[in-house]
């Protein structure tokens, strides 16, 4: 069986729309920026990457839909927070990232996410020498039919230092429980930054 | 003279305008910034094509309802690459052949080996491999919807149901309960009976699909949802692996889903009303959508 890939279509849906408001957001802030153009004469400051604080997890079960003891709560929010560290450590803070950049993804989810590498990972921050986490959230919804956690959606606020630039990864990350622990099998992301 | 005139002032139109527009050459720090948004998207799934057989079981209570006869016969097909989507819908009293039964309506096959038997008699019409089977009954239907909110059907005629009960109207329709479960029961008012009740059912499951997008970003809206799905649903998949195929399922655009009515005539075996459906453009539409999920030529 062959793998499946990102559903190209409905993301290049989403770039036609995203490049639509590029347009329009372009259109305003050449206007913006003349109107802005009389004054200025300020010197480019940027925040060193190096004074920025490393940010830890915050990770909240916002909903459960079964039932789910305080203990497996517990549990689950520790294992949630271990896999979506290691993706960010591995994946987003490492540069260049790591060659595995994906081994807390599900195998299936791994190679999926290879065709998204540019967007997933640092490698879309050209040349950064140094990557802070700003903010590290995470609220789940967890379906837990049996008082047992079979899958879960961190929806997930990652900010990011990139030498002095705020980058801003949000969006959601599918979970499921494997044998090697919580994995995830899939994301549907969004990327902001300044270029 | 008059044209030299003219093309001084157009000059100095030109200069003027530059003269406004380009900014001077110190480095300023905007407040606004353009900012480069980047999605990328994509759930973990063996196959990019998955096809489910999705039925509703006629079980009144007492009765299983993988051992009765089903009143919804809709095969869906899903391409987790493109996004698209066709829903296959089969007239429950359709006449064909049942391995090891031998000929006989379609929904027969569910009674005489539940939902392995329906799978493969209904994936033979077609020449496609089922890869799941779902079934539920009128009361887990109606929870299901219910707890979605209920869904807006697109009707495309005036009817109201056996009872009267309900009315539905040429157009959108919100259905909740069992004025949604009725929606795709009802035929008797329906000019073309079986086929149109048919259709109404696709129309359901668009709807469904619809609305779970529509939803899927509020925050346990999903997860409720297949909470839902597990209680009402007979599924020999355990909670995970229904949660990734569903997760995967709803990346597919509910716009680009088509759906499609198995043509055919009636016709009398033994003195029973049947439906004689069409196996030749079956078939036709089997070969469309087997690789792709898209239906290309209508049907």
């Amino acid at each position: 069986m062959s793998s499946s890939t990102a559903p190209t279509g409905l993301r290049a849906r989403r770039h036609r729309v995203v490049a639509r408001h590029a347009v329009s957001v372009l259109a305003l802030a050449t206007a913006l920026g003349v109107l802005a153009g009389c004054g200025g004469g300020d010197d480019d400051k940027k925040p060193a990457a190096e004074g920025s604080e490393a940010a830890t997890w915050q990770i909240k079960i916002t909903d459960v839909a079964g039932r789910l003891p305080n203990a497996a709560r517990t549990k689950l929010a520790d294992q949630a927070e271990t896999t979506l560290q290691a993706y960010v450590a591995d994946a987003l803070v490492a540069s260049p990232p790591a060659a595995d950049a994906f081994a807390a993804f599900t195998k299936g989810g791994a190679k999926q996410a290879e065709g998204d590498r540019a967007l997933l990972t640092s490698e879309g921050f050209t040349g950064a020498d140094q990557i802070v986490p700003t903010k590290l959230t995470a609220d789940l919804s967890v379906l837990a039919p049996h008082a047992k956690p079979a899958g879960a959606t961190a929806r997930v606020d990652i900010g990011l230092d990139v030498d002095g630039k705020p980058v801003t990864v949000a969006g959601k990350l599918l979970l499921t429980p494997t044998a090697a622990g919580w994995k995830i099998f899939g994301y549907d992301l969004q990327r902001e930054g300044v270029n | 003279m008059k044209g030299r005139i003219f093309r001084r002032l157009a000059l100095f139109g030109v200069l003027a305008a530059t003269l406004i527009v380009v900014p001077n050459a110190s480095v300023r720090q905007f407040d606004t910034a353009l900012v480069k948004i980047d999605y990328a998207q994509g759930v973990d799934h063996p196959k990019n094509i998955i096809w489910v057989l999705a039925m509703g079981s006629d079980a009144r209570p007492g009765e299983t309802i993988t051992r009765t006869r089903a009143d919804a016969i809709q095969l869906v097909g899903i391409n987790l690459k493109t996004g698209t989507g066709v829903i296959l819908g089969t007239p429950r009293d359709s006449w064909v052949s049942i391995d090891g039964v031998g000929s006989n309506r379609v929904n027969a096959a569910l009674y005489y080996g539940g939902p392995q038997l329906m799978a493969k008699t209904v994936g033979q019409i077609y020449g496609i491999d089922v890869d799941y089977a779902l079934i539920t009954g009128f009361g887990g239907f109606e929870r299901m919807v219910k707890t979605i909110g209920g869904v807006v059907v697109d009707s495309d005629m005036d009817f109201s149901d056996d009872n009267l009960a309900f009315r539905y109207h040429k157009g959108k329709n919100y259905v909740n309960g069992t004025k949604a479960l009725n929606f795709g029961r009802m035929r008797h008012y329906l000019p073309r009976g079986d086929f149109d009740r048919s259709a109404h059912q696709g129309e359901l499951i668009k709807a469904i699909a619809r609305k779970v997008k529509q939803k899927q970003d509020v925050p346990g809206f999903f997860e409720a949802g297949m909470l839902s799905a597990l209680t009402e649903l007979r599924t020999d998949l355990n909670p995970a692996e229904l949660y990734r195929i569903a997760q995967a399922a709803i990346t597919v655009n509910p716009a680009k889903i088509k759906d499609c009515v198995l043509p055919g005539g009636i016709g009398d075996i033994g003195g029973a009303s049947v439906v004689i459906p069409n196996l030749t453009e079956a078939k036709r539409i089997g070969n469309d959508v087997r690789t792709d999920a898209k239906l290309d030529s209508g049907c």
